[in-house]
């Protein structure tokens, strides 16, 4: 039996005191994606501000993404918050740790965070704000909406295009994944008692279960479609995706009286029909038919 | 070398470039590996558990807060529609690839995708809805904000307000720990009706950025000026050269304006100091 260890919500405050967070702390969060954002300053500032951020994607139609900057990031909170404020989230590799960790201090106003990185800085398509010529992915938005949460500036924005380095563009995944991208594991002590970031790289890939196990489609698609197919493979006969489907109509039709017997009866059918056909259990999802319904 | 551009329309279509085959291959080469986490909620009308596949996002670490994308119609976005909302988000392990996927199948509203996985609930300290007990961490969650996207979907701002995690993860090492969990959606294959197959990925390696005397002591968000006092305390620059330095900076600062020259040599020194080439940078400072 695993042993679990519980935190309360003051625990898991007090677990995040001092310079950097202890190892449960981290322990209980994801390493998470870590991109350049390049921000255009405004005015009176002429220059552009390159920050080191992490990434949590939202939606592919329209694709977009959320970035959380300080609030105490005056010159980034003030470039994201400007009206028809755009940026460029550029993705690095592991060859720009230096990189990343230089565009991780906030260099005086004026100064570019790129030039001190020697990132060299290319033309965008669809915004103003450059991209980063060195990172093989350049992601180009637009910022649809800013939020302050607790200590962040959250910042909803909205690719409007993208580029990529042609050098990368018919690798296949698991040699990318060794290159980019890159994910923030945590922060550390170095034996000086210096602050060290550490970041990962992805490495295994891993299948999901395919049809029969899932429907065809992988996604989408309904449960009556998955029986369907399942019975035009061969995988259950015409009687018995007969029967599922009404079952599964049956369930539509009773699901909001909660307290009926049939709905719960059904429920545990349709429960255990499902585990059959995902545990790979055809032998008793066709015993456990025929039982059901003898006839 | 060249770059290639694609507009976010033309991105959705899955462009080919040509000579290629698969045409998720361009696609995600311009979407991050995502953290995956399982759901759970409790369906607003019936009450049944609800048990969803998504991925997740960082926010903030104090208050340790994380932002869920929900699409518009699956039951966990209704159950998370309301500020105060409870739910538990579950990091999967990569002994758990198959029972991810299972809540992402097209089972009816109402039946338990645990119960199909066959996982276990855990009993949670503070939230109504249980996690599960074969998921090395799970996080017990409030929702404190919720903001539509774009009509298609939720972005919901989750508190975490309490925790557990697998005694056994405690005694690994960080490497170790992040090669177990969580998984990663990476991208999807195509199978051979033409559908997808979602692949999910763990991290392997693990790289450290440079320290100090390369970047501040003190890390990630902090102010140059400081890692450039910390310079001179250390050593690497005297005391002249550190006031030099010092005073390009705030004669920078203070000027605001566009000054050119002196900009470009602030970045220079900066940028020796960030490639420690001590000797390019005493060469800048001692010229003045």
């Amino acid at each position: 039996m695993t042993r679990k260890r519980f935190f309360s919500s003051d625990e898991i405050e007090s677990l995040q005191q001092g310079e950097v967070m202890g190892p449960i702390a981290h322990a209980l969060r994801a390493p998470m994606a870590q991109l350049l954002l390049v921000t255009q300053d405004v005015p009176p500032g002429d220059s552009v501000c390159v920050r080191s951020t992490s990434l949590c994607p939202l939606i592919w139609s329209p694709y977009s993404q959320s970035i959380n900057i300080p609030l105490d990031d005056e010159r980034v909170v003030r470039n994201l918050s400007a009206p028809g404020a755009e940026c460029v989230l550029a993705e690095p590799t592991r060859a720009q740790l230096r990189e990343l960790a230089i565009c991780g201090q906030r260099a005086p106003d004026g100064v570019c965070e790129a030039d001190l990185a020697r990132l060299q800085l290319c033309k965008s398509l669809r915004v103003e704000v450059p991209s980063i010529a060195d990172c093989p992915v350049n992601l180009e938005c637009v910022v649809d909406h800013v939020e302050r949460y607790h200590t962040h500036l959250i910042a909803f924005t909205r690719a409007l295009g993208a580029s990529i380095d042609d050098r990368y563009l018919f690798r296949e995944r698991e040699e990318i994944i060794s290159v980019y991208p890159l994910n923030l594991v945590d922060d550390v002590l170095d034996a000086n008692g210096h602050v060290r970031r550490r970041v990962s790289l992805l490495r295994d890939i891993i299948p999901c279960p395919t049809f029969p196990y899932a429907q065809k489609s992988g996604w989408g698609s309904d449960f009556s479609a998955w029986m369907c197919e399942l019975r035009d493979e061969g995988y259950i006969s015409d009687a018995e995706c007969e029967l599922l489907l009404g079952w599964r109509k049956r369930w539509d039709d009773l699901f909001r009286e909660a307290a009926s017997p049939e709905r719960a009866a059904l429920k545990a059918r349709l429960t255990e029909v499902s585990r059959f056909i995902v545990q790979r259990r055809w032998a008793k999802l066709h015993q456990y038919l025929r039982e059901a319904c003898p006839g | 070398m060249g770059r290639l551009f694609y507009s976010a329309d033309e991105l959705l279509h899955r462009p080919i470039f040509p000579g290629m085959g698969d045409p998720t291959l361009l696609y995600f080469h311009f979407r991050p590996a995502r953290p995956a986490n399982l759901l759970v909620t409790r369906d607003p009308d019936s009450g049944e558990l609800n048990l969803a596949a998504g991925t997740f996002g960082p926010l903030t670490d104090d208050p340790y807060t994380i932002c869920l994308h929900l699409h518009s119609s699956p039951h966990s976005a209704l159950s998370l529609s309301a500020v105060g909302a409870e739910c538990v988000v579950a990091l999967p392990g990569r002994d758990l690839i198959r029972e991810t996927w299972i809540p992402a199948l097209p089972l009816p509203r109402g039946i338990c995708e645990a119960e199909v996985a066959e996982l276990s609930l855990l009993p949670s300290q503070v939230v109504s809805v249980p996690g599960i007990v074969e998921c090395p961490v799970n996080l017990e969650c409030v929702v404190e904000f919720v903001r539509d996207l774009y009509g298609r979907a939720t972005a919901v701002f989750l508190k975490v307000v309490a925790a557990s995690i697998d005694e056994e993860m405690l005694t690994r090492d960080r490497a170790s720990q992040i090669g177990h969990y969580p998984t990663y959606e990476v991208d999807d294959a195509t199978n051979v009706w033409g559908g997808s197959i979602e692949r999910l990925g763990v991290n392997g390696e693990l790289l450290e950025c440079p320290g100090f005397p390369a970047s501040a002591k003190h890390g990630f968000n902090s102010d140059m000026t400081g890692w450039v006092a910390d310079l001179g305390q250390e050593g690497y620059l005297s005391e002249a050269e550190l006031a030099t330095l010092s005073g390009w900076i705030e004669e920078l600062r203070s000027t605001g304006g566009p000054n050119q020259a002196l900009r470009d040599r602030v970045t220079r020194a900066l940028a020796s100091a960030a490639w420690e080439e001590w000797d390019d940078l005493h060469a800048q400072l001692s010229a003045e």
